[in-house]
């Protein structure tokens, strides 16, 4: 498998900070990966991903992106690599019309007229808002102000698409709607590779390969499944527990069967059912 | 009160004055503001009016809105035909008063400033009322586009202007939010003198500039990750289109000002 | 105190091109020093509801009432004052209402303002910062210092330090972190014990609602659909998928073990009483 995102012994310090954001991180993403960032408010997670796209100037340790090493000269290419959705829908909303903000990126990149009305439809209708090309931000929920910052990506065909809490700040039903959209691309024949940063453990069990954060560090990564069944870790790092974990610990209390090891909710059931019919 | 000002507000349409090309209705707003200053007897008046009544009626939207809308200006302009009213000598003297004076002149020229400023600000209103925002920076970029031989920034400064007015619904929403948590820790915005009103402000204002300012941070973040190098080099997704209709409006207008000129001498 | 509307109604801008419908005929009662939770999707009506609480907004027609005070279209702004204090208000991210130079002084505004001495108002801002859990070292720290969760819970100090009996939460745990949002819902529950508040809630997380709410309203469209105990409400599967809302996590759960033979007297709302639930369903342990 090639690698399509390398960090190695990145370490990085605000300028205004007693102490360093980032601490010696390395890891390396698989091309067509989905990994998930987890970890507490403020353990560093949004500077890392930040670092990645050349966002902000670190000194020390290297950034490879796509076969490129990241440095002053190259940024502006690693970044056409690259498309990142932000927590705030609001403030990611460069354009007066969800069709201008689509365009945005294509413009600065300079696309042809004739060529940018095409990649905008294709890419609103990839996440369902063509029949809204028209409308301004402020007529639009906050689901649909993520998809059309989605959309702008979209539309810029990156290899690697990072998402900085992109769901945090929607109704349940504006989170799945965006997820959804993910999903489908995933499929899609431009199947780009997915780093997001998230609190949900049901959108973190969707990725791959999850990496935790702590304090500045990446102290863990592994398959959901291995992260999950770590309560240890979980609980230290401020993380949610799973349902399947919540409800074997009550079972538990109850004096009642539980599994000799985690199992998601889906497994947990399964077995719940078994030993009903052992009854 | 400031909800009720239509002047500056766009309502999203399909009106045929809607779909006219916004440089075309910069101009002829401008155009019909300077030939307001043809008007001299009543005909031209009832010309004027006629013909702004008809533009509110291709507007599509509900004459009485209008004219509440107006309606919180037109103490300004009741105001400043007054001023006019009460300085201006010549012709009859009906009273006076030390400096102040009512003449048959001053009566005349108010009148006229009356009437002219309800034509200005009618059209102004039509205007904003009809044309988006950002369509409206489009025209003032495609009209200030010949400046560039100066070396203005004129790409830059369309951006600017677009991404501003992108941002004013939201900061008028985080206005609202903000005052609605401060009355509910007792402030009153609109109570007690000058000094506890403006002191009223300060936790309205800091608030605001603060967010204002972590925005413009997430927003300058969010354009560099996409690409936006500065306004150069960049293609354009908008473009504007001159129609027929656009054709026909600027006609429309000059024949006003023609029958406008016959009617002043007559 | 309890609260009770009686049809009210509230339109946003009457009479113009922006008008909308933000509450339409909503009637219901809170009893004092319950916990209720109001539920709905985006753009419901929820926060035009909590407004007409403390007479942020005033009922286009209709009453509210608040313990004895009598909120209608002619309230006239000067009699609100003793609703605000009454009714504490915390908006969505309400951090973003600090402004001054101190924590302390932030904390303390609301207190000045309801006519408080400047004394009464520091004792008052820093019990409720205690209340709030925050350490003594920060009260004279900038509140643009802290960190995220800190200053939301400077901002609810500053709401609480005015002493309501009523406290309105309006997406209270939105954008913290998982033990953010445990650690907060918890202080709320124990807020509400300690000082017999009336706490309503507007979440979108089913499972807050139920493990806290006594009882739940259902926005839909600017109406209220339902009203009842989470166990009410929640009942009928069916309707509250058509609704857009979800059930609580251990309710799903349920659902699907149903399905596979088991069987519940009520559908249970949380892991712990869908455990209470399983006794005699399952083996035990050490079997
Ligand atoms: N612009 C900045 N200047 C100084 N410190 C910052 C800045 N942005 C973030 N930090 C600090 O860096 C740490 C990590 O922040 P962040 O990367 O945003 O974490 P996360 O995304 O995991 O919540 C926090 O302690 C935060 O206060
Ligand atoms: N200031 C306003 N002007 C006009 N309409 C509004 C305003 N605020 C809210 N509304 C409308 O009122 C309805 C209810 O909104 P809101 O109470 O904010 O819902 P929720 O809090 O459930 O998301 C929505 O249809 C919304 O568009
Ligand atoms: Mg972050
Ligand atoms: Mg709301």
């Amino acid at each position: 498998m090639t690698k399509i995102i390398s960090v190695d012994d990145l370490s990085y310090q605000y300028p205004d900070a007693d102490r360093p954001t980032l601490n010696h991180i390395s890891f390396e993403i698989n091309a067509g990966e989905w990994v998930a960032i987890v970890g507490h408010n403020g353990s560093g997670k949004s500077t890392l991903v930040r670092a990645l796209d050349g966002l902000i100037d670190f000194k020390s340790g290297t950034v490879t992106v796509a076969g490129t090493k990241l440095s002053p000269e190259s940024v502006w290419l690693v970044r056409e690599h690259i498309g990142m959705v932000f927590q705030n829908p609001d403030n990611q909303f460069v354009g007066a019309t969800v069709a201008d903000d689509v365009a945005f990126g294509l413009e600065n990149a300079g696309v042809p007229r004739p060529e940018m009305q095409k990649r905008v439809q294709e890419a609103l209708e990839a996440v369902d808002m063509w029949q809204f090309a028209e409308r301004e931000p402020s007529r639009l929920s906050g689901g649909q102000k993520q998809r059309v910052a989605l959309a702008g990506i979209i539309a810029m065909n990156p290899s690697i698409i990072v998402l900085d809490e992109a769901t945090s700040m929607l109704d349940p039903h504006g989170r799945q709607t965006v997820l959804s959209v993910l999903q489908h691309l995933r499929r899609s024949n431009q199947a780009p590779t997915i780093l997001s940063i998230t609190h949900d453990l049901s959108e973190a069990a969707q990725a791959q390969r999850l990496l935790v954060m702590d304090n500045g560090q990446l102290i863990s990564e592994g398959t959901p499944r291995a992260i999950f069944s770590d309560e240890q870790l979980l609980e230290s790092t401020g993380l949610d527990l799973p349902f399947s974990t919540k409800l074997s610990q009550q079972l538990a209390k109850q004096g009642l069967v539980t599994p000799k090891q985690y199992l998601t909710d889906d497994e947990l059931e399964d077995w719940l059912w078994q030993s009903h019919l052992t009854m | 009160m400031l909800e009720q000002l239509t002047l500056g507000r766009y309502i999203p349409g399909h009106s045929w004055l809607h779909r006219l090309d916004p440089r075309a209705k910069l101009v002829l707003a401008c155009y019909f503001i300077v030939i307001a200053f043809l008007t001299t007897n009543w005909l031209t008046y009832v010309l004027m009016f006629a013909f702004i009544g008809g533009v509110i009626f291709l507007t599509g939207l509900s004459f009485s809105y209008f004219v509440r809308g107006i309606g919180p200006l037109i103490w300004l302009i009741v105001f400043t035909a007054i001023l006019q009213l009460l300085f201006t000598p010549g012709g009859h003297i009906y009273w006076h008063w030390g400096i102040l004076m009512i003449t048959s002149t001053g009566i005349q020229t108010s009148t006229a400033v009356f009437l002219r400023f309800l034509l200005i600000i009618t059209m102004a209103t039509v205007l904003t009322l009809t044309t988006a925002p950002l369509a409206i920076a489009d025209g003032v970029e495609a009209l200030l586009r010949p400046l560039r031989v100066i070396h203005f920034p004129v790409a830059q400064t369309a951006l600017m202007l677009s991404v501003a007015l992108r941002f004013v619904p939201t900061l008028l929403d985080e206005a609202q939010t903000i005052m609605n948590a401060q009355r509910a820790r007792g402030v009153e915005f609109n109570n007690g003198g000058l000094i506890k009103r403006l002191r009223a402000i300060v936790p309205l204002l800091i608030p605001l500039f603060v967010g204002a300012i972590g925005r413009a941070d997430d927003l300058a973040t969010a354009m560099e990750s996409r690409g936006y190098q500065g306004a150069t080099n960049r293609t354009r997704y908008r473009v504007l289109k001159w129609h027929n209709a656009d054709t026909i409006a600027v006609v429309v207008i000059l024949v006003l000002n023609v029958v406008l000129v016959v009617l002043r001498h007559m | 105190m309890a609260i009770t509307f009686d049809h009210v109604n509230y339109m946003y801008q009457p009479n113009s091109p922006f008008e909308a419908v933000g509450l339409s005929d909503v009637s219901f009662t809170v009893p004092s020093e319950s916990f209720t939770a109001i539920i709905g999707h985006t753009g419901s009506g929820k926060s035009t509801l909590v407004q007409h609480l403390n007479g942020l907004l005033k009922p286009t027609s209709g009453t509210v009432t608040v313990d004895d005070f009598q909120l209608t279209a002619k309230t006239t702004n000067k009699h609100l004052k003793s609703l605000h204090q009454h009714v504490g208000m915390v908006f969505q991210f309400p951090e973003n209402q600090l402004f001054d130079q101190t924590v302390e002084r932030d904390i303390a505004f609301g207190p000045l303002n309801f006519g408080f001495t400047n004394e009464e108002a520091m004792s008052l801002a820093h019990q409720a910062a205690h209340d709030v859990g925050l350490p003594d070292e920060l009260l004279k720290r900038s509140p643009f210092e802290l960190s995220g969760g800190q200053m939301r819970r400077v901002a609810i100090a500053g709401v609480l330090a005015s002493q309501p009996r009523v406290l309105v939460l309006d997406e209270p745990t939105a954008g913290l972190d998982p033990r953010g949002r445990a650690e907060m819902m918890a202080m709320f529950a124990k807020l509400k014990a300690d000082q017999h508040l009336t706490v309503i809630l507007v979440t979108h997380q089913m499972d807050d609602v139920a493990d806290y709410a006594d009882q739940a309203l259902v926005m839909a469209h600017s109406n209220l659909i339902k009203a009842g105990t989470p166990a009410e409400i929640f009942a009928d599967p069916e309707w509250v998928k058509a609704q857009q809302l979800a059930l609580p996590t251990a309710a799903n759960f349920a659902q699907h073990l149903v399905t596979r033979g088991f069987e519940f007297d009520s559908l249970p709302l949380t892991a712990e009483q869908l455990a209470i639930q399983l006794r005699g369903q399952l083996p035990k342990e050490g079997r």
